[in-house]
């Protein structure tokens, strides 16, 4: 039997942070499973705006207008998750006023979930920039570089998801790092290309300028990214990063 | 211009686009940018302070080396456990624990800087200075005048005028004298138990205490009556320092300045309330208060 004083030290010598937070533990069973619905669903929603995001960038890559239209009808089940999350997190707070790091899972999902839905519409914007280059013969020769970018920032969304899904303070820094380098990054790789484009050929100004708009949305995609790393971040240290 | 209009400065910063840097209001001025006042200890005028302090039940020890500042008008909540000691610490800050068999103290608490627990200190007026109030409420089988008036006829104080005066105060300040006012010869058991209560509070503010202690004083009532001793407490800092004890973390929440969460005789964590109930920094008061305790 550890005596008072000894159980008393064990607590006393376990400053938070805690490096695996965990959801669950309430004396409340109810509000554990509340608390990892709310995750779950928003994990899916991270699913399927991570789907959004891939098939816009093949539509993009492949000029398949079949594609980008299917993204953009489906755009409507991203906003619906959003709609439903907004309730699940309202709910949440009235019936369980959920305090510490439970308090701060349910601010970093309402942001997260914010930030996931204005990615859904970037892929819709991509989509239709991939049905406005249909037309173009072989487009992508102008912007071999889009492609990569293209596959990075889906990386860095999927990475985003799984630092949110583990709530892994370690994983969104580095993550956050990532994405923000390739967010400054972005259309200043492009930019610089696009111009070199214009001055040889000006027949392809058009869809080069479409082009930019599909980096635009990419750069931002990042930036959600960045952001989601940080509510990440907050929900597990309590501390807020100031971004600008 | 702002000084005319008497605007808190959170709304005059709005108002005029200027953003005051933040940390240049907190503590120091009542508003800031978050639109209530947020302070921080270091620039707070200590009115209690405990040093050291141990409590033994016989041999059981139920205190132990508690260091904790109570700041001058504000309201700072006790949370923890039961059995964690919360009463027994509320109790040493009027000497309330000197009337129970077998119970010994050591170490230090200072009032407005004189040490309680010196021989030289006066008890009597030490209980005058810091008045208490337990979770259910106790208003003797007496008229409510009465009940409000005890402790100053205690005193000896018999002028009718400066009795009736004080009791309509103390009566306006607890928030029950437009209930009461025409019933003021009635019993006070014929009161509802939050008009109790808040007699119970009149009854202490009545000799004009500097310190209020609270011991869950609304955990028998209802929830309106709750919510009007909560602002009630809200008011009396203005004039009172406030130390409350309970066990409802919303309450704490709502009404505290300052929280400290207790366990097993240890102060585990004391900080801002906005602090300890966002961003606790010890994991056992991460789990109290999360309701991971247990
Ligand atoms: N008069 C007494 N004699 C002996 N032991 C006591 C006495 N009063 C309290 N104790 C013990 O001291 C410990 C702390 O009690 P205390 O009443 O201060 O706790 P508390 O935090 O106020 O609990 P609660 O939230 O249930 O009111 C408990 O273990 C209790 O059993
Ligand atoms: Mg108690």
């Amino acid at each position: 039997m550890p005596t008072l004083h000894e159980k008393a030290e064990k607590y006393f010598s376990s400053p938070l942070p805690s490096p695996t937070p965990q959801l669950t533990g309430h004396i409340s069973q109810q509000f554990d499973q509340q608390l990892q619905h709310l995750h779950q669903r928003t994990l899916e929603m991270g699913g399927l705006v991570e789907e959004q995001t891939t098939l816009a960038l093949m539509a993009l890559l492949h000029q398949d207008t079949q594609l980008a239209e299917q993204v953009i009808s489906r755009n409507r089940r991203v906003n619906a998750y959003e709609i439903s999350l907004d309730e699940i997190c309202v709910n949440l707070l009235v019936r369980q006023r959920p305090a510490g790091l439970d308090l701060r899972f349910v601010k970093a999902t309402i942001k997260t979930v914010t930030d996931l839905e204005r990615i859904g519409d970037e892929a819709k914007s991509m989509a239709y920039q991939a049905i406005a280059l249909e037309q173009q013969e072989n487009y992508l020769r102008y912007l071999p570089q889009l492609e990569t970018l293209g596959w990075q920032t889906r990386h860095n969304l999927h990475e985003t998801l799984n630092a949110f899904a583990r709530l892994d303070l370690n994983a969104a820094e580095a993550v956050y790092a990532k994405a923000h380098v390739l967010k400054e990054d972005t259309f200043l790789r492009l930019s610089g290309q696009v111009l070199q484009y214009m001055f040889d050929d000006a027949q392809a100004i058009p869809h080069v300028l479409e082009m930019l708009w599909a980096g635009r949305a990419l750069e931002r995609i990042s930036e959600r990214s960045c952001n989601i790393c940080n509510y990440v971040s907050y929900c597990v240290s309590g501390k807020i990063r100031h971004t600008h | 211009m702002n000084e005319m209009l008497n605007l808190p400065p959170s709304l005059v910063s709005k108002a005029t686009g200027l953003h005051t840097a933040a940390h240049g209001l907190i503590g120091t001025k009542p508003f800031n940018r978050i639109g209530y006042p947020q302070y921080q200890i270091e620039n707070e005028n200590i009115y209690l302070e405990t040093q050291g302090l141990k409590l033994f039940y016989g041999k059981q020890p139920v205190l132990m080396d508690i260091q904790v500042k109570i700041p001058k008008h504000r309201v700072t909540a006790f949370i923890g456990p039961s059995g964690c000691g919360k009463s027994s610490l509320l109790r040493c800050f009027n000497r309330l624990n000197d009337l129970i068999e077998g119970c010994r103290v050591e170490g230090k608490i200072f009032l407005d800087g004189q040490d309680i627990y010196q021989h030289r200190c006066n008890v009597a007026h030490l209980r005058r200075q810091v008045g208490m109030v337990f979770q259910k409420p106790n208003p003797f089988p007496k008229s409510v005048y009465e009940n409000v008036a005890y402790g100053l006829l205690v005193q000896g104080i018999k002028q009718r005028k400066y009795l009736d005066e004080a009791v309509e105060r103390s009566l306006k300040g607890a928030g029950l004298w437009d209930e009461v006012k025409d019933r003021l010869a009635d019993n006070a058991l014929g009161l509802s138990s939050g008009q109790q209560q808040r007699l119970v509070i009149a009854r202490a503010i009545a000799i004009e205490p500097q310190v209020l202690l609270l011991d869950e004083p609304a955990s028998a009532l209802d929830p309106i009556s709750t919510l009007k001793i909560e602002e009630l407490i809200n008011q009396l800092k203005e004039r009172y320092t406030l130390v409350i004890v309970t066990h409802n973390m919303q309450q704490a929440a709502r009404v505290s300045d300052y929280t400290a969460f207790m366990y097993q005789g240890q102060i585990v964590e004391f900080g801002s309330t906005d602090l300890v109930f966002t961003t606790p920094q010890m994991r056992q008061t991460e789990d109290y208060i999360t309701g991971r305790y247990g």
